[in-house]
């Protein structure tokens, strides 16, 4: 159980790792939201160069972050395909059996996978430049004006970070009940989906009666180091936002604004000239 | 040096009811008064009552009859506001190296403890650097408990308490799950402790350890059986098989001698003093 | 049969950062009615060796042959493999799972494929060889148990399906001295019955110099020894060099054989007695 490997934290010494967590998250927020405005070929190159240089400057190896596409390759192949196939719109290019590609299909095929291709590649490049603990102060931070309608923040943030916290040690936990049903006879591999939902009950029953154990003892330990002693809780860590953040927001927001430009404006006086689109 | 007693237990009882209807006693009719500076054992059997005992200590649990009476630095346990001021006061750790570790990153967890009383940033700060040396971990900020042995783990929970700045730390069978390294580098750090201060109260199965402390009290079956420096207790066999405890090798093989009628002194814990007395024999 | 280990490798996390070699070149054999003990600091390679003797983990350098199956083979008999080494892990209570004890109890007899008649039967031999009441804990969930009954429960699922070979990985970790006591001649009572083999991992000299008749000694994946306890457990300076503690009475005999007084060879208190009272006795004519 140690493949777990895509969108993974890979520690490098670049620019944007040492980003504030939650001028990340919201600058995914931005990308994800600026990747469905684009209507145009042109936004899309932008697009592309954009995530290329923060790729770049990210100091991931190009091998590292496709691996997560790899695993979804086959998602966006089938989008393609589908949309090829499916949309009827426009000048049939190719007639295929009882299929008609039309211009309109490839052109709508393409754009979905490039999107679907953008987000994925977006999104794993926040979990590969921020450690889970920074993602949950980020997040943290970023629910606290909800505290004004009572909203358990601390408590909510608490449980994802003792949830990290008990990953690696649960995946341990497995392993091991695993070895000792094996030991005597269980076998985890044989059978169809069913043999093998039931042959996972000897593991999953014990590892929920220990986890159970497990949060007992913790939430007494807990207690025992005074949680919720006080409502003036501090915090150890401080985030703070510095110049490198806010002239990411700038490049981030003039990103934005070209697409916004390029959907409403333009769209894609570029894409016109150099493809007869539109 | 003010002798006043830093916790006192005044005839505590703590039963719990059986599925079926009726009432263990985990605990009957306990008194126990410890002062500041003490390093106390609690030994006893499996069930005799003595991780009841601890957690009654800190106010983690609290006695079932009316009479039965806790006081941590004169606080009464059942008082509600001083709740949070004994569990300072009296830290506890617990016997599972892995499930007391808050966070993924020692350097959270140990904050963990003085987030929640409000203290400052800066001396948060402070206070992890302190304890890590404490406990023998320095550099150990970044540490998971991923890579650390149990023997670590256990000296990082203990660091997490004394975080709180306890004047007494209390231990439920903290060293019974790790292997002998791992029990030496608890009990090395626990001396150490002790010998800057802190109430230690340890609470073991293992009788190899009371002899690091000052006072053993037996338990057997919720009720305290002895009160008295290890050397008396490692001198009355009796008293030790009654409770269903055991010598340690080198008492044991002194225990033995004299059986055979040699005059070896009972009290010896060192292997080097055993020898001492041997050589005197011949 | 006797398991034959031959120039036994494992790297772990091949080809990765965190590659780690936990064995390297482990040579030796344990015979038929060996009491083998198995000792190391923690990260020598123990839990390691002992996951190969019942194919948890696959050879993948050296060789070894457990009652004349090599475990190199592609087509391994698994089934028959772990109901010849029966295997016991640390804390084994945490692996109970079913509604009933006997149900737990009855599970590896179910997974090797013993015929239903013959279950019964066997789950109440090995229940009561392992010291549990059967008549009344048979229908109780094990959670309901205390935990030195949960401990025998899961031993009893184990030797139910009588194995010849008994593997032990710190069959003493967590209990008190009665338990441990308990637990030991448990084990004694084992190796009367079913299993002639057993195989005893443990961090306590003292245990393994009472129940051993070998010792293989494990030092950073490499074997540092494999001899008789007697004539192991003697070399103060070698077991302290591996981070071992050396039995109490072999410190003292140590200690009084710088003095000049030499007496025989001892590694438990009672026969340290023994040998210092002839000793004393000698010493007084």
């Amino acid at each position: 159980m140690n493949g777990i490997s895509f969108g993974q934290y890979y520690p490098a010494d670049s620019p944007i790792h040492h980003l504030d967590a939650r001028i990340k998250i919201i600058l995914s927020v931005v990308f994800i939201a600026a990747v469905f405005f684009v209507k145009s070929y042109f936004g899309y190159l932008v697009t592309l160069l954009f995530l290329a240089s923060v790729i770049g400057m990210s100091r991931v190896p190009l091998s590292v972050v496709f691996k997560t596409v790899k695993a979804v390759l086959f998602l966006i192949i089938f989008t393609f395909v589908l949309n090829l196939f499916l949309i009827d719109e426009g000048r049939i290019l190719w007639s295929l059996w009882i299929f008609d590609i039309t211009d309109q299909a490839v052109h709508y095929a393409i754009m979905m996978a490039l999107r679907l291709f953008l987000l994925i590649t977006g999104t794993t490049l926040l979990t590969l430049t921020t450690t889970p603990m920074d993602l949950t102060d980020g997040i943290e931070s970023l629910m606290s004006p909800l505290k004004i309608i009572k909203f358990p923040v601390h408590d909510v943030a608490l449980i994802m970070s003792i949830a990290l916290r008990f990953i690696p040690t649960l995946i341990e936990e497995t392993n091991k009940i695993m070895n000792a049903q094996k030991a005597r006879g269980a076998s985890f591999d044989h059978g169809g989906l069913f043999k093998r939902a039931k042959a996972l009950l000897p593991v999953l029953i014990p590892l929920f009666v220990s986890s159970i154990r497990r949060a007992d003892e913790l939430a007494l330990a807990m207690d025992a180091r005074c949680y919720n002693a006080s409502p003036n809780r501090t915090r150890r860590k401080v985030l703070k936002i510095g110049g490198r953040d806010i002239a990411a927001l700038f490049i981030a927001a003039a990103y934005f604004t070209l697409i916004l430009l390029d959907r409403y404006f333009f769209l894609s006086a570029v894409d016109r000239l150099f493809f007869g689109l539109f | 040096m003010e002798n006043s007693p830093v916790i006192e237990v005044k005839n505590a009882e703590y039963r719990y009811k059986l599925p079926d209807g009726g009432f263990v006693a985990a605990l009957s009719g306990v008194s126990l008064s410890i002062s500041a500076g003490e390093f106390v054992v609690i030994c006893g059997h499996n069930g005799s009552g003595k991780s009841t005992l601890a957690k009654l200590m800190n106010g983690l649990l609290l006695p079932t009859n009316a009479e039965g009476e806790v006081l941590v630095k004169k606080m009464k346990t059942t008082d509600a506001a001083h709740t949070f001021d004994i569990r300072r006061s009296a830290g506890i750790v617990f016997q599972n190296p892995d499930n007391q570790m808050v966070a993924t990153f020692v350097e959270d967890d140990l904050a963990f403890g003085p987030e929640n009383l409000g203290v400052p940033r800066e001396e948060i700060e402070e206070r992890i650097d302190w304890a890590l040396a404490a406990v023998g971990m320095s550099g150990h900020r970044k540490s998971t408990p991923f890579k650390m042995s149990g023997g670590q783990k256990q000296r990082i929970a203990i660091a997490a308490v004394l975080a709180m700045k306890p004047e007494i730390l209390i231990l439920d069978e903290s060293t019974s799950m790790l292997d002998p390294k791992g029990r030496r580098e608890v009990m090395n750090t626990l001396l150490n402790l002790n010998k800057s201060g802190i109430t230690v109260i340890l609470i073991t199965h293992n009788m190899d350890e009371a002899f690091f402390a000052s006072r053993a009290v037996i338990l057997k079956d919720g009720q305290i059986k002895a009160d008295a420096p290890p050397e008396d207790i490692f001198s009355d066999y009796n008293l030790l098989i009654e409770n269903s405890l055991t010598l340690p090798a080198v008492p044991e093989t002194a225990r033995l001698l004299r059986e055979k009628g040699l005059d070896v002194e009972p009290a010896v814990f060192f292997v080097e003093d055993l020898a001492e007395e041997l050589c005197r024999l011949l | 049969m006797p398991i034959v280990i031959e120039n036994l490798s494992y790297t772990y996390m091949k080809k990765t950062p965190y590659e780690k070699k936990a064995l390297d070149g482990v040579t030796f054999t344990i015979e038929d009615g060996d009491t083998f003990g198995i000792i190391g600091a923690t990260g020598s390679g123990k839990s390691t060796l002992i996951q190969h003797l019942n194919a948890l983990i696959r050879v993948t350098e050296g060789k070894i042959v457990v009652n004349g199956m090599n475990l190199s083979e592609k087509k391994l008999d698994l089934k028959r493999l772990r109901s010849t080494v029966g295997m016991v892990f640390q804390y084994p209570e945490y692996q109970l799972f079913e509604e009933t004890v006997e149900k737990d109890i009855a599970f590896g007899l179910k997974n090797i494929g013993v015929a239903e008649a013959e279950i019964a039967d066997r789950v109440r031999e090995a229940a009561e060889l392992c010291g549990l009441d059967f008549e009344e804990v048979k229908s109780r969930s094990p959670f309901e148990l205390s935990g030195g009954q949960m401990r025998r429960a899961a031993i009893a699922g184990v030797i139910a399906m009588r194995p010849e070979i008994l593997v032990f990985d710190e069959p003493t970790a967590g209990l008190d001295p009665r338990g441990r006591a308990e637990l030991l001649s448990l084990i004694r009572k084992l190796k009367d019955s079913c299993s002639k083999t057993i195989i005893m991992v443990s961090h306590n000299m003292d245990e393994i110099a009472a129940m051993c008749n070998r010792v293989a000694v494990l030092d950073e994946g490499r074997l540092a020894a494999c001899d008789a306890p007697r004539k192991l457990f003697f070399d103060e300076t070698m077991l302290s060099s591996l981070g071992l503690d050396v039995p109490t009475a072999v410190k003292l005999a140590n200690l009084l054989k710088k003095r000049g007084v030499e007496l025989r060879p001892a590694m438990t208190p009672p026969a340290f007695a023994e040998a210092f009272w002839e000793y004393y006795i000698e010493a007084r004519r």
